[in-house]
């Protein structure tokens, strides 16, 4: 992908570069490479996960300088993990700080992350030629949630210990195997010292080899070539931009506007994301009230919400399993669906069903969480400003109705039915919007309304434009 | 969905992290705490350090016989804002606290024996460890060192535990009833009558005067640094939006350029 020859005059750069031509690589794909010139700002998520990630990799590795995975007890009853976190907080110089931007970052990451994957599933961005950079990324979005939850995992307070026994527990679900994956997990029978020392080895490893993953999602990317808010191809050189120093610009606009409300969160509200009771040492006794941290929470809500057993013909799926199955099922179906998905168009913006379904699905997720933040078995609560938005009235204190098991199994219903179903099928029956012949052509009127006028008036000007 | 709708999607996402900040409830009885005011919430929440020195001074009175403060280190008092005599220092104050208290440890002999406290130590725990603190109460008393952050609600919530005693309520043995949490395993700690109690510094002790204090001083174990968040969450900020202005207009200026180098040459050529 890079030229023959260095574009350097630099006699340094120039001499690196010709043995070993790294530095125009990124100078081709910086300047040369070409993008298309109408990304919009939810674009700008992609090159904010990569930064959280460095931030992630730095603040962990000192806070590893200073943290012991010991589940050995004081004479406080104190373990040695969780007091070497309150000792970084309170004795090393800057550690606070250095355990919320990371504790924080954690939650920001996953919100960047959030952002992009969910701008890629309306802008089509996983359909052919992107499905193996998607793929990429679903495997990044599992690593994650994997190295999020051991992280969790270390601070060894109530909620760690919790879910260190919950998590590890599913994989007994798996027939045969699955009490040796047990203890391989565990090191042992029990959740304990072996347990939070591998932990600890894998959330400094899993880290890095992460950093690989997204190495290979942005060689893919550059491959492949961005999508953009008309899901058309680049079609000639009216189309394209360089990314720098256009994209730069856009990307440190947006990068500060997020780390102003990330720095704000670090400063006024470092523990308003997480659980509270997580900051108590644990003594091993399992809290009434298990709860992940926010973002494994529609995931955890697809885990609970099997309280019955299936019976085919003798054959016993216990709920356990079919909750392991589902929550399996939820992130598997990730991976397969630029093969789900039939609609030749990528961008919601022309397939007025599918935006419908897109934001069904966004909807479901919330729900999800919510369910999997409340207590199973119990009346579903919904709190007053989701009630604000949804139902456009709001009750003093939220309001009840129906039960967590009810809203859980109907929203995960949708959630793979939105895969399965909606996916195919409106590819083969949605009548989608005339796409422009190309990115430069006059783009068509927003989708938001509004442009009734404007519509008329395009539609004067070209005979393309609305077929519906 | 243009920059609009970013910010209505963003907004909206704010609400919903808002979600959790609906009145704190308790899980057994959905008694729901009220919000006090703090001097240390808001953006420029801070200590009032009068109020420290009473809530160690209360901690000291009602608390320490049965609960410890296992990751406050006596050097950290020093930081309290102490009235000081001619030459004395904070740590001189912090010094003489620690040295009140027993600390125990093995001898050269091999014995366990207690020794005056040092700066460098942490509060003991008058009940010795887990164990004896269970044979002696059936259930050992949590360590408060980081209560304030480990109950939703905070602060307020435990200044509504404080207040929450009525022992007018019939209860079984061993047992007391709290408003917060109706069968609590931990006494009232407030004595029938206080009449002739009072602090150091004359402030009427009332009841309310010093659960809030005491409050006020457990927030403190568990966010001892809050100041200093608060004070670089302000320059931090301020200098995140001083960026943010910036880098827009600077994006603006460039976005301008590019469009009319986009418009009489075109971008790169695509690979084909």
């Amino acid at each position: 992908m890079a030229g023959s020859r260095s574009p350097f005059t630099n006699p340094f750069l120039k001499g690196f570069d010709e043995r070993l031509p790294i530095l125009r690589a990124v100078h081709y794909s910086m300047t040369k490479h070409a993008y298309p010139k109408n990304l919009n700002y939810w674009w700008n998520f992609g090159s904010i996960s990569g930064i959280m990630l460095l931030v992630m990799i730095v603040t962990g590795l000192f806070l590893a300088m200073h943290y012991k995975p010991s589940v050995q007890e004081d004479t406080y009853g104190i373990n040695q993990a969780f007091r070497s976190v309150e000792h970084i907080m309170r004795d090393v110089k800057g550690g606070m700080f250095l355990r919320y931007i990371h504790s924080v970052g954690a939650s920001f990451f996953f919100i960047a992350v959030i952002f992009h994957l969910f701008r890629s599933l309306y802008y089509g961005s996983y359909k052919a030629p992107r499905e193996l950079l998607w793929i990429l990324g679903c495997v990044i979005l599992i690593l994650m949630m994997a190295i999020a939850f051991l992280g969790y995992s270390l601070v060894w307070g109530v909620m760690s210990f919790a879910a260190a026994e919950v998590i590890t527990q599913v994989f007994t679900a798996i027939p045969v195997l699955g009490d040796d994956i047990l203890m391989l997990l565990r090191g042992g029978e029990d959740v304990d010292d072996a347990l939070l020392n591998r932990f600890f080895a894998l959330h400094f490893l899993l880290p890095f080899i992460l950093a690989g993953v997204v190495i290979l999602h942005i060689l893919t990317l550059q491959t492949v070539g961005s999508n953009n808010p008309l899901g058309v191809d680049i079609k000639s050189k009216k189309d394209t931009v360089s990314f720098h120093p256009y994209y730069t610009f856009k990307d440190i606009f947006g990068l500060s506007v997020f780390f102003t409300i990330y720095m704000a969160v670090v400063a006024w509200a470092p523990e308003r994301l997480a659980e509270a009771i997580n900051n108590q040492p644990t003594d091993y006794n399992l809290p009434s009230h298990i709860v992940p941290e926010w973002y494994l929470l529609p995931f955890y809500a697809i885990l609970k919400v099997f309280t019955w057993d299936l019976n085919i013909f003798g054959l016993v799926i216990t709920g356990k399993q079919l909750g392991a199955l589902a929550m399996g099922g939820s992130l598997g179906i990730l991976f397969l669906l630029p093969w789900l998905d039939t609609s030749p168009v990528r961008s919601a913006r022309f397939r007025p069903l599918y935006r419908m379904a897109f934001w069904g699905f966004v909807l479901t997720c919330v729900i999800l969480a919510l369910v999997g933040a409340q207590t199973s078995g119990e009346a579903f609560f919904i709190p007053t400003p989701l009630g604000r938005i949804l139902l456009g009235f709001e009750a003093e204190n939220g309001f009840v109705w129906g039960s967590t098991q009810q809203w859980g199994v109907l929203f995960m219903l949708y959630y793979f039915a939105f895969f399965i179903v909606l996916m195919p099928v409106l590819g083969l029956f949605e009548r989608t919007r005339t796409l422009p012949a190309s990115i430069s052509e006059p783009v068509l009127p927003s989708s938001q309304g509004g442009g009734a006028v404007a519509a008329a008036a395009a539609a004067a000007a070209k005979p393309m434009t609305k077929a519906d | 969905m243009r920059f609009g709708t970013l910010i209505k999607t963003l907004s909206a996402a704010a609400a919903l992290m808002a979600l959790t900040a609906a009145p704190a409830q308790t899980e057994e009885t959905g008694y729901s705490i009220d919000s006090q005011s703090w001097t240390f919430t808001g953006p420029l929440g801070h200590y009032d350090e009068r109020q420290l020195q009473r809530g160690l001074y209360i901690y000291q009175t009602r608390c320490q016989a049965c609960h410890s403060l296992g990751l406050v280190r006596f050097s950290s008092l020093g930081e309290l804002g102490w009235e000081l005599l001619e030459g004395q220092t904070g740590e001189d104050v912090a010094k003489a606290i620690a040295s009140n208290y027993e600390i125990p440890y093995i001898n050269d002999d091999g014995e366990n024996d207690t020794r005056p406290g040092v700066l460098n130590d942490t509060f003991p725990w008058a009940l010795g460890n887990p164990k004896r603190a269970t044979a002696t109460y059936g259930k050992s008393p949590p360590d408060l060192s980081t209560m304030a952050r480990s109950r939703i609600g905070g602060a307020d919530y435990i200044y509504a535990l404080l207040t929450g005693y009525d022992d007018a309520h019939e209860q079984p043995e061993g047992a007391y009833y709290n408003k917060v949490m109706p069968v609590i395993s931990m006494p009232n700690p407030w004595p029938a009558d206080m009449s002739d109690f009072e602090y150091p510094d004359g402030t009427v002790a009332t009841l309310e005067q010093q659960a809030r204090d005491v409050t006020a001083f457990l927030n403190w174990t568990a966010d001892p640094y809050l100041e200093a968040r608060h004070k670089w969450g302000i320059v931090v900020v301020l200098y995140m939006l001083a960026l943010t202005i910036v880098s827009f207009f600077a994006y603006r200026i460039v976005a301008a350029q590019v469009h009319s180098r986009l418009e009489a040459e075109g971008g790169p050529e695509p690979d084909h």
